[in-house]
């Protein structure tokens, strides 16, 4: 029997526009599948089930006078708690956004409707996006473990089945980390190529929205719906959106992907990761793509220069807010606002000199060699234990593994290119390892295709996490 | 001329953090104030990395654009 929610969102896009099931029935075994999962995972902070049905009714009737929209049509989809949406209470996960009600909808959730699909559900964020502090959500890998964050909701829910796809943002690695904890794709499109109109920013000049799926082609889908300039964000930029879909079953033949040890791959990559993602250029090589060894010295300053910049313009617009609501915000968080109001303007700017140079030097390396892609880690380690989250690694003491999750993911927030998250794999830990790809700037459809080359010949999107069926059953 | 070295961190200790705090207007809890010190002291080594970077000519990225020069 076909499990409707255990299929990919390309699929069940195909079976609506054949009117083989209706979104109703779609929406349905997913507020079905919200219901038997969240008591255990918490991957949403609202459900919208009436909002949901009424939007899968009119989907149906548009079908079935053949007003198909595209391939979200009818599709159930999840929106992380910091993209308003008109009338709904948006807290982003914190008391200090309490009792606030957005009077309009966020660029990203108007684009999504306008595309036809359901919104099921906000999803769970850690505080702000701030990823300090740990919200309940649990990914079904490992129920006492880190869920990623700070889409740490939408990750699980896509992970879980309780939604085909979903909206999470990325100021420094939070639909990329998410993702690959969950064992699913993510994407951080280039900067400027989703609108961030009417969503909370974090960093202003690093936040990025994007999708999370469980497949290349689901995330080249969403993505495809909404890309594109938006006057209402400052950091929008014209540029034309390409065709993501065309070009997906190209192959690797005739790219150059880049490798760059000394960064991507130094002591601090756990072994099991180490071989998955060697894995993976492997394949790739077999399929025709040519590999390149590279060095990128200036990726060193990435995690200094993120949380310098990050730290700054996260506490100017907290400012007022902290000073009115103080005692609402979550302690780590409060500290980190208090702690960024402590950098000196002349420290920012520095930071963002030191960022022109790498995405300069970034620019070089991709020109220098003719690259496609640089091909690395999303993160050097698996997820950990929520209690063992700040102490050493006991396989590289250096560092602690919420320190390991960031440090390959910072640099593509820093130049702004784009960023895509792929399984490959499980550790022998039984959790899940995934490679990420960075590109040049607006060309996430050549890390489509890459990411589409490699799962083509391992077919990671298909596994699901076990606690799926050994906690919550199927269906 | 004296200014503070990244070596001479150590030496921000809670008092000028509680001083600071009082001039950016933040109300920070006295039981925090050594947390924070310590932070503040973190923060300075860590720039230390960046402060070593020839930076003369070139212009911060504040209004942002990822595209790369054709």
């Amino acid at each position: 029997m076909t499990v409707l929610t255990e299929l990919s969102l390309a699929e069940t896009g195909d079976m609506l526009r054949k009117r083989r099931v209706s979104s109703r029935e779609l929406t349905e075994a997913t507020l079905a599948r919200i219901e038997r999962t969240e008591p255990v995972v918490h991957a949403y902070v609202q459900v919208l089930a009436d909002r949901a049905l009424r939007v899968a009714d009119a989907a149906d009737r548009e079908i079935a006078r053949g007003s198909w929209r595209g391939a979200l049509h009818g599709i159930p989809i999840g929106v992380k708690d910091i993209c308003y949406m008109r009338d709904l209470p948006n807290e982003a996960g914190s008391r200090a956004m309490a009792g606030f009600v957005p009077g309009y909808d966020a660029t990203v959730v108007r684009a999504l409707d306008d595309a036809g699909a359901v919104i099921v559900g906000k999803t769970v964020t850690h505080e702000f996006a701030y990823g300090v502090n740990v919200p309940p959500t649990r990914t079904p890998w490992c129920l006492e473990c880190y869920p990623g964050g700070s889409s740490a909701g939408s990750g699980v829910a896509v992970a879980i089945g309780s939604a085909f796809g979903a909206i999470g943002t990325d100021t420094g690695g939070s639909i990329r980390i998410p993702a690959a904890v969950n064992g699913i794709v993510g994407l951080k499109p280039t900067y400027g190529r989703v609108s961030r109109h009417g969503v909370v920013p974090l960093g202003t000049s690093l936040d990025h929205v994007g999708p999370l799926t469980r497949t290349v082609a689901d995330n080249a889908i969403m993505l495809q719906a909404i890309a594109g300039y938006d006057a209402a964000d400052g950091g929008s930029i014209y540029e034309p959106v390409d065709d993501y879909l065309i070009a997906l079953e190209s192959g690797a033949r005739g790219l150059t992907i880049g490798i760059e040890r000394p960064y991507f791959f130094y002591d601090g990559v756990a072994a099991d990761v180490r071989a998955a993602v060697e894995g993976v250029i492997a394949t790739l090589e077999a399929a025709s793509a040519t590999i390149v060894e590279v060095e990128l010295p200036e990726l060193d300053w990435s995690p200094e220069t993120l949380m310098t910049i990050m730290g700054a313009e996260a506490s100017a617009f907290h400012r007022r807010r902290l000073r009115e609501r103080a005692a609402d915000y979550d302690p780590a968080t409060r500290r980190s606002l208090e702690m960024g109001e402590f950098i000196p303007a002349t420290h920012y700017l520095m930071a963002q000199q030191a960022r022109a140079v790498l995405k300069s030097r970034m620019a070089n390396l991709f020109n220098a060699h003719g690259l496609d892609a640089i091909l690395s880690p999303t993160s050097p380690v698996t997820t950990a234990p929520i209690p063992e989250l700040n102490a050493p690694r006991p396989d590289y003491p250096a560092e602690s593994p919420i320190l390991s999750a960031i440090h390959h993911t910072f640099s593509a927030n820093l130049t702004g290119q784009p960023a895509l998250s792929v399984p490959c794999g499980l550790a022998s830990n039984g959790l899940p390892v995934s490679f990420q790809l960075l590109g040049r700037p607006f060309d996430e459809a050549t890390l489509f295709r890459l990411a589409r080359a490699y799962e083509r010949e391992h077919a990671w999107s298909t596994l699901r996490p076990p606690e799926v069926y050994g906690v919550m059953g199927n269906g | 001329m004296g200014y503070v070295k990244f070596s001479d961190a150590a030496e921000i200790d809670p008092a000028i953090v509680k001083a600071l705090a009082l001039l950016l207007g933040l109300a920070v809890p006295d039981d925090e104030v050594p947390v924070l010190s310590d932070v503040v002291r973190g923060q300075l080594a860590s720039v230390q990395s960046l402060d070593a970077l020839d930076l003369t000519d070139v212009m911060p990225a504040l209004e942002f654009d990822p595209r790369w020069e054709r």
